[in-house]
């Protein structure tokens, strides 16, 4: 069976397509067959952050009648599939998203995992990304306007009929300004699944076009994604940590000429 | 004659409304009549933002249920007035934007101040960027990574279409990295001159969280100053920045140094 999960946040900027290109590369790396669409027709990114730009097929052509499915998946970092959305305003001008349902259909005939990634707000692209989800992951950041509009997200999906699956908060900073996992869940009233810290480096993969779990597989920000794709798949993940007692032992025995 | 501004960026998360909202207070603090709008009609936070937490009437309402514009002028603290959006869903569905009068609007709330800030959604869905005032002057939010510049070309490719008048981009949270884009690479992507630099501070966040501005917090950091700056660019008027006061920090350590003991 083919799990459909829909990567959501309802505010724009919180991480979402940087969190669903990590966890798809993550899924894949442990051999599920995942492919990952990009929902978000107007205001695509994945392919920019996988360094995929420019394919000429995208889910703009299939929106519009020009192209099938298939010819729109293009194999990613870790053997991921991938089906850009296409960047051009007279692309977006052609679509009719009535036309997404057929495309999903074929999908879910392929892939072990769909991943898709939602655009920002609830307008009807974003609603039709929703109202496709069997899960739905929502992704925020601890500070109020995020939470907030997670929260109208969460109650439109509901009124979909679509549950959530837990909320991963992203640029996770230890600062008591902002609100706590406690309280995140308190509101949202929905489990929190990973808590992802904040990363100066994840700018810096997509500047390369590279996802961070590639790049960096040792930085906590990677290690905290590949851990919740474990938990999605019911995997077992032993987080790559900096070997610190064998540099503190290394050091001690130095420090004190022990062989 | 009143001066409408929108302010876009394509991309969400550039801190589009953070910046719109200290402008406001920043264009008060020069003593203008100053009234944000928020068209953001379903992930709308500027009633979160100004601490004017679930206002009675909304823009949803005035759509929706022929409320009256005047009902939903909201003063904050800083003196500004404030057009929130609902969030309401069952209002929200009862709005269609394709058949929003937007120019009827913006005509009936001139009478409220001298300049209007308009915090536009993110995205390019709506109508609203079509609906606009035909003397309004556009300015796009973006970071210095390639997605957000990227969507804010969509914005200023729309805008160029719509003919709307585009002053320039404001680079926001800006920090030296030489893995993201330059300033000069921004601009010969976007083909509109920089306005405005602002530098990426927590404590814009922070003061947020406390219901405040950062020009009202910690005016005389650099963030605060750049948007002064800015907020004077946008009037024509003169900022001096707030700069510290170098030569008195350093008698106070010559002080400090000399009640050392020798």
């Amino acid at each position: 069976m083919t799990r459909v999960i829909t990567v959501a946040s309802g505010k724009g900027g919180v991480g979402k397509t940087t969190i669903t290109a990590n966890l798809g590369v993550a899924l894949a790396t442990y051999g599920e067959e995942t492919v990952v669409l990009d929902a978000d027709v107007a205001m695509a990114n994945l392919e920019l952050i996988l360094g995929m730009e420019g394919k000429s097929i995208t889910l703009h052509d299939v929106l519009s009648g020009e192209a099938s499915i298939e010819d729109a998946i293009y194999e990613g970092p870790g053997g991921v599939k991938v089906i850009p959305a296409g960047i051009s305003l007279e692309g977006l001008r052609k679509i009719r998203l009535d036309r997404l349902e057929e495309a999903l259909s074929i999908l879910v005939e392929i892939a072990d995992i769909l991943l898709i990634d939602a655009p920002a707000g609830l307008e009807k692209d974003a609603l039709a990304a929703i109202a496709a989800a069997q899960e739905l992951i929502l992704v925020t950041t601890p500070e109020v306007p995020s939470i907030s509009d997670a929260l109208k997200t969460k109650i439109i999906a509901n009124k979909l009929g679509v549950e959530i699956t837990g909320v991963v908060i992203n640029r996770e900073q230890h600062d008591k300004t902002f609100l706590t996992v406690n309280e995140i869940e308190t509101i949202l009233e929905v489990p929190v699944i990973a808590v992802v810290p904040d990363d100066p480096e994840v700018s810096r993969a997509a500047a390369f076009g590279e996802p961070l779990v590639v790049k960096n597989p040792k930085s906590p920000t990677s290690n905290a994604i590949m851990q919740l794709g474990a938990d999605l798949i019911g995997e077992e993940y032993h987080p790559i940590e900096p070997d610190k007692k064998g540099v503190i032992s290394k050091l001690v025995e130095g420090l004190l000429g022990r062989r | 004659m009143s001066k409408f501004v929108a302010i876009a960026s394509g991309k969400g998360g550039v801190g589009r409304t953070t910046l719109t909202y200290n402008l406001g207070v920043g264009m008060s603090l020069f003593g203008r009549n100053v009234v944000m709008l928020d068209l953001d009609l379903v992930m709308a936070n500027m009633d979160v933002i100004t601490g004017l937490l679930n206002p009675d009437v909304t823009l949803h309402d005035v759509l929706a249920k022929n409320k009256s514009i005047d009902d939903c002028v909201y003063e904050i603290e800083q003196g500004i007035r404030v057009i929130p959006t609902g969030i309401h869903f069952e209002t929200l569905r009862h709005i269609n934007p394709k058949y929003i009068s937007w120019n009827k609007i913006l005509e009936e709330i001139a009478e409220y101040g001298d300049i209007f800030l308009m915090d536009m959604p993110a995205g390019i869905n709506s109508n609203i960027f079509e609906g606009l005032p035909e003397n309004t002057e556009m300015i796009i939010v973006t970071n210095s990574t390639m997605t957000s510049v990227a969507d804010a070309l969509k914005i200023r490719i729309l805008s160029n279409e719509l003919n709307i008048q585009i002053i320039g981009f404001v680079l926001n949270m800006w920090y030296e990295d030489g893995f993201l884009l330059s300033v000069n690479e921004i601009e010969s992507l976007l083909e509109v001159p920089m306005i405005g630099l602002i530098p990426y501070d927590r404590e814009v966040e922070r003061s947020m969280a406390l219901g405040k501005s950062v020009v009202e917090i910690n005016p005389s950091s650099p963030t605060s100053n750049a948007i002064m700056q800015l907020t004077a660019h946008l009037l024509g008027e003169e900022y001096k920045p707030i700069e510290p006061d170098k030569a008195g920090i350093l008698n106070r350590l010559k002080k400090f140094i000399g009640m050392l003991p020798e």
